[in-house]
């Protein structure tokens, strides 16, 4: 299968989806739809009720993806809506395990993709995650659903009302990553999680499952997918 | 502007509303209705896309507010939905950040105002914060609404089903405040905390994020006030 801006590896039953779209793997639409032809083609070759994971990584370690390209968003007001909102409803929906490799640096929208998966390994000792969207004056329907359902009502106000900027050992301390590694060993950290994990999926249930859990998400991107009828989100003032 | 039951006071971009209804600072109707023409007052002050906050406080360091007026509901049994229920709505709207500094004793519906505002201070020294509706044969529509987007499962199972009476150093541990401090430092330490996030206001979407996380209660409170045709609480069986 051919892919222009990732590349996709297997390992056993997990698949490994690297981001490689330089300098700071930004998603546009286009990005967006290649991501979900690639989380489409690894359920495929996973088949139904089988075990199976998906490990998806930044290629280095400086950035995981710096976000939206909201510049895309001038040329094409509903590119979120194309692209990055049915992105984030096909990971949610996802019938395996997903985790999130947080190698580098990771801000706005971004920081939604990691929080669709089901865990987080974050480098230790390099890396910021941040949602800048009240510095920037940006917003989009259902923007506070993924941290409601995944994170304490505390951590969300630091999150989405203050912009936290976190660096891994904190973002550790508040349940927004489930472990961090040095670079050398975070990919293994990964790949132990997608291994520990991948036989949950084996009996057809654990999309249906996490679903009972952030089916509020879930609904709410699937609600903002392929929208232009109406705007789903105010045009940032700031563009990061 | 005239106030009856309040003052205000500027201190730069800080707006400070103290009630003053003495002795237990009760919220009535008319109380309920002039906090929020104080809230509307000053977001005029502060006007759009500014730096601005606003600290709500008792006037001592004995009573925050004890709750609404329980009496006045025998005279009118839409008074809640006339004054407390478009109170908790016009809070949890506001487009700049909030802060509850509880001066002292505060009790059920006051408890509500509180965790409507996204910063909680509280007297480390004196005052008990308690919601007494399970032990009152109390409720209305939405009552777990707030507390529901802001506190701990396992707390919101204190506060409504245990009717926990809270310490100020508990309630910090607990998640219910986020300060507490001696009643000579109260206010210092919330005018800080003001000061800290009013910046945040300046991009327009400080109001809107809010409701990302706390929309449920918000939609909860709005779709209680002014309602007339039907009840949308429980006559207490007993008067605290």
């Amino acid at each position: 299968m051919d892919f222009k801006f990732i590349s996709l590896k297997r390992k056993g039953d997990v698949f490994v989806i690297t981001l490689q779209k330089p300098p700071e793997n930004r998603l546009d639409s286009e990005a967006c739809q290649e991501l979900i032809r690639a989380y489409r083609h690894v359920e495929k070759e996973l088949g139904q009720e089988a075990d199976g994971a998906v490990i998806l990584r930044g290629s280095d370690a400086k950035f995981f993806t710096t976000g939206l390209d909201l510049h895309e968003r001038e040329r094409n007001p509903f590119a979120s809506s194309d692209g990055f909102y049915p992105l984030l409803a096909t990971v949610l929906d996802f019938p395996f395990p997903t985790i999130a490799l947080i190698t580098g640096h990771v801000f706005g929208g971004a920081c939604l993709l990691t929080l669709a998966h089901d865990y987080r390994v974050m480098n230790s000792q390099r890396g910021y995650w941040q949602m800048p969207p009240v510095n920037a004056g940006l917003h989009h329907d259902g923007m506070g659903s993924l941290p409601r359902a995944k994170l304490a009502p505390h951590v969300c106000r630091k999150v989405l009302l203050e912009a936290r900027k976190y660096k891994a050992s904190e973002a550790l301390e508040d349940g927004i990553v489930d472990a961090i590694a040095p670079p050398e060993k975070m990919f293994d950290v990964a790949l132990e999680l997608a291994n520990r994990w991948k036989s949950k999926a084996k009996m057809g249930v654990y999309g249906v499952l996490r679903n009972e859990l952030v089916g509020e998400a879930t609904r709410a991107y699937q609600s903002n997918s392929y929208v232009h009828h109406k705007e789903t989100s105010e045009e940032p003032k700031v563009k990061l």
